[in-house]
């Protein structure tokens, strides 16, 4: 699934993103989906970071949640918007043309039982990324969930070089035509548990090449007293 | 966010052969470096805080200055794609929201007092100041166009708005010549060496950065404008020499390749330069279908709402990197040098009143 490094190309091409998606991810990317949103109790508030075309909101939905999306592209919003016609007449689901740090201005914190963002950190500076989970712990509700998926390389040195040789053509020619590169982003586990998360987990799906990072802000609990 | 989080990247080092040589060889293209803080000196709470955007060599330009000025304060790199300020700014990678996000990821808020940035003079196509002010609370003020002139802005202007127009001198004109020229090599060079063999190629690619680099020396002193006018002789031109030296090289093959080449060097140095060229970019966009070189619709030129504008205002006069608007008598901005106008969106931008359209 090295052939994440397509999403960018395929990102200056709004309308044809899902169908790219399919096809790199050898059709997996509707599973991938689902997997991400199995990790979101069903029927919360859910805020989606970098929802792009709307490929993960629409998993959220489908478990019943009603869902907050947010994105920095204003044509990916617009095929969103296109294809959740239904949810959002219905009130279920809310879309807003918003980067990562203009979160902080708009959105109250603690409003969502759960933060999600799928393939969005692999786009980010490290800085970005750091400040993301900062205010990602700011929006969610103290207990809530957070969860980041996004494409990742292999531990091992051997296996990260063979990964990067395989990817280098394809990130080589994504560059070329859209003037950006994606990386796989490692240690997601690490920063969200030096901010105060708490049940960090990692799983890998999709072939060992995806991680999928959840955390928990602390829940404000009862201490007995002495 | 606190500052202690907040990432810190240490100054780069501002000596760097390769590194200079390979992003002069391709600047086409961004090379980004992480946003975030830079730290010279011992900056205190009152601290100047100077921006500008994540491509490499500015970063590294700024840097030298600061460091080489010895003055205490603060860099934020915004995140604008590792492209460079004024591209980045008229083509929309360099606004607002990337000065807000330069804030926000800094943390600099925590760490200084005052709420005053300094901007580069070309960000003023991008960023709308008053939307700045009232989303973050920070007050921007914008230094020289040359960063190389931030010293003496610094001691005789800060923090005012003064006049500054851009120029583009040879040593400029020798850089952009080189960075432009890998279009010709490529787009020509290539072709020729699958019809002509390798040595043709060679050929081809070493004529073009000549060619290119020349064609930087003579621009300002050309007779004809920008485009068309002057493509269509420089085709013409480098055609006929193609033909020429072809014949005298071999037969009918070498001269018609020759010729063709010619005229394909000459037609892709002579549209292509002007967007590298900051007395004419943003008008020109042949190369730029990666990028919008302006937010401004093409061929763009500001009208003044003459009741709304401000009387002796004159932001718009002060911002315009060409010097194109002046007051008139009754104290209203007005265009007064249309051809010099390169619909970079600045004064449309900057108006306290948004008297400009």
């Amino acid at each position: 699934m090295s052939s994440f490094v397509f999403m960018k190309l395929l990102e200056t091409r709004a309308s044809r993103y899902d169908v790219g998606m399919r096809m790199i991810s050898w059709g997996r990317i509707g599973s991938l989906y689902q997997q991400v949103a199995e990790g979101v109790p069903k029927g919360c508030e859910v805020l989606d970071v970098g929802c792009g075309t709307g490929g993960l909101t629409a998993a959220l939905l489908d478990r019943g949640c009603s869902v907050t999306g947010v994105d920095r592209s204003e044509s990916m919003l617009a095929v969103a918007t296109e294809k959740l016609r239904a949810p959002i007449g219905e009130g279920r689901l809310r879309l807003r043309h918003l980067g990562i740090v203009q979160l902080s201005r708009e959105l109250a914190e603690g409003s969502f039982d759960a933060v999600v963002s799928c393939l969005v950190f692999s786009e980010l500076s490290r800085t970005e990324q750091r400040y993301a989970i900062e205010e990602f712990h700011r929006l969610v509700r103290p207990g809530g969930v957070v969860i980041v998926a996004d494409e990742v390389a292999p531990e091992s040195k051997a296996a990260r070089l063979a990964y990067r040789a395989g990817r280098a053509p394809l990130a080589a020619l994504t560059y070329l035509v859209t003037q950006t590169s994606t990386r796989p982003v490692n240690g997601i586990e690490d920063e969200m548990a030096g901010n105060g998360f708490e049940d960090v987990a990692a799983t890998l799906i999709g072939g060992r090449a995806f991680q999928v990072t959840s955390g928990r802000r602390p829940a404000c609990r009862l201490t007995p007293q002495q | 966010m606190p500052a202690d989080t907040a990432a810190v990247t240490s100054p780069p080092a501002t000596r760097a052969p390769v590194r200079s040589t390979v992003q002069l060889l391709f600047r086409s293209f961004p090379f980004a470096v992480e946003p975030g803080l830079r730290v010279f000196g011992n900056p205190n709470r009152s601290s100047l805080v100077f921006v500008t955007c994540n491509f490499d060599h500015t970063v590294r330009l700024v840097s030298r200055v600061l460091t080489d000025l010895g003055l205490d304060c603060y860099l934020l790199v915004a995140p604008t794609g590792g492209v460079n300020v004024w591209c980045a700014s008229a083509g929309g990678h360099f606004g607002t929201d990337e000065v807000e996000a330069a804030i926000k990821l800094s943390g600099i808020d925590k760490l200084v007092d005052h709420h005053r940035l300094v901007l580069p003079r070309l960000t003023s196509p991008g960023v709308n100041t008053k939307q700045l002010r009232s989303r973050t609370g920070w007050r921007a003020v914008f230094g020289p166009i040359e960063v190389t002139d931030l010293p003496q802005w610094l001691d005789e202007s800060f923090p005012r708005l003064v006049a500054d127009v851009v120029r583009f001198p040879v040593r400029t004109r020798v850089e952009m010549g080189v960075g432009a020229a890998l279009w010709p090599a490529g787009l020509v060079g290539i072709p020729a060496a699958l019809v002509g063999g390798v040595w043709t190629g060679v050929a081809v690619v070493l004529l073009s950065y000549l060619v290119s680099v020349l064609f930087a020396l003579v621009y300002p002193r050309l007779p004809a404008k920008p485009g068309i006018p002057q493509t269509v002789p420089l085709a013409a031109l480098l055609g006929l020499a193609g033909g020429l030296g072809g014949a005298a090289l071999g037969g009918l093959f070498e001269t018609v390749l020759w010729a063709v080449v010619g005229v394909a060097m000459g037609a892709l140095i002579a549209l292509d330069f002007p967007s590298w060229s900051p007395t004419d970019v943003c008008k020109q966009q042949l190369l730029c279908f990666l990028y919008p070189a302006t937010l401004a619709p093409a061929g763009f030129l500001p009208t003044v709402d003459e009741p709304a504008c401000i009387d002796g205002c004159d932001i718009c006069v002060k911002v315009c990197p060409k010097g194109a608007l002046e007051l008139n008598v009754f104290d209203k901005a007005t265009l007064t040098d249309p051809d010099g106008c390169i619909s970079c969106y600045a004064c449309v931008q900057q108006c306290p009143v948004d008297a400009i359209s």
